[in-house]
């Protein structure tokens, strides 16, 4: 039997491959239609999280994408955040989690919405084979 | 000076991730997008948020008890849709994936204000 919240891992991990981002959404639906408490939904969302990025970085390894020397400095200084993060978040109730997790959201749709105005696209397979079309005519 | 940032942002998005248990690659995609190469933006960003989820996670599963919505058709449609993903990188324009995703985003940080005001009158 298929359950909601596995359909729901699929389409946003497919979102998540392709680098545009979505645990955040993940996260909500599991606090708003499940019983988790807090600290376990976000422990299945991170779970989430790197069994579809896993399969993921190992296509970009592969295809050369990856900026190695930036990545090495996420792991030496990304670390040390992620602790002083999981501290700080111990000190605050599971309703006050929500209310920031709420507001971060936000803000990170307004970001992902102003980076999709601004960001340039890269000529896609469809866009390539239009304009061998048109050289083609000429 | 560009490593400085590069390093202020690993840091920051370090805490998200640690913080939330999400998060970390809006930060990450605008320091590796100054290099100007999208794709490897998207990429570099999706697996040093994969870096730091790993260890976020061994964190928060220090004390924290398994549950039974973690299936194995879970994690393998996981891992089916980011390699899925990953393989459409290129394929798909992402600007309109962004712009939902965007909208997605306000609509579910709406909702868990919401939700997270009411639990916090309530308490």
């Amino acid at each position: 039997m298929l359950y909601w919240y596995e359909i729901a891992a699929l389409l946003l991990s497919v979102l998540a491959g392709l680098g545009v981002g979505s645990g955040g959404i993940f996260l909500v639906l599991l606090t708003s239609f499940t019983s988790l408490p807090q600290k376990e939904a976000v422990l299945c969302n991170l779970y989430f999280f790197i069994c579809a990025l896993l399969s993921s970085s190992v296509i970009h390894l592969r295809h050369k994408r990856l900026d190695l020397p930036f990545l090495f400095r996420i792991l030496l200084f990304g670390i040390p955040g992620v602790v002083a993060g999981r501290f700080i978040h111990t000190f605050f109730p599971s309703a006050i989690l929500q209310i920031l997790l709420g507001v971060f959201l936000i803000t990170s749709g307004i970001f992902s919405f102003i980076v999709s105005k601004k960001a340039k696209e890269p000529p896609t397979a469809l866009d390539k084979t239009k304009e061998s079309s048109y050289n083609d005519m000429r | 000076m560009k490593k400085k940032k590069e390093k202020f942002t690993a840091l920051l998005a370090g805490m998200l991730s640690g913080f939330f248990g999400t998060g970390g690659g809006i930060p990450l995609w605008f320091a590796s997008m100054r290099k100007g190469d999208i794709k490897k933006a998207l990429a570099t960003s999706s697996t040093g948020v994969l870096l730091l989820s790993l260890f976020s996670a061994l964190l928060y599963a220090n004390d924290t008890h398994p549950f039974a919505h973690i299936t194995p058709l879970f994690l393998f449609l996981s891992v089916a849709g980011g390699a899925i993903g990953a393989a459409l990188l290129g394929r798909v324009s992402t600007g309109f994936l962004k712009l939902l995703l965007a909208f997605l985003l306000i609509g579910s940080g709406i909702y868990s204000l919401i939700r997270g005001v009411h639990n916090a009158i309530l308490v």
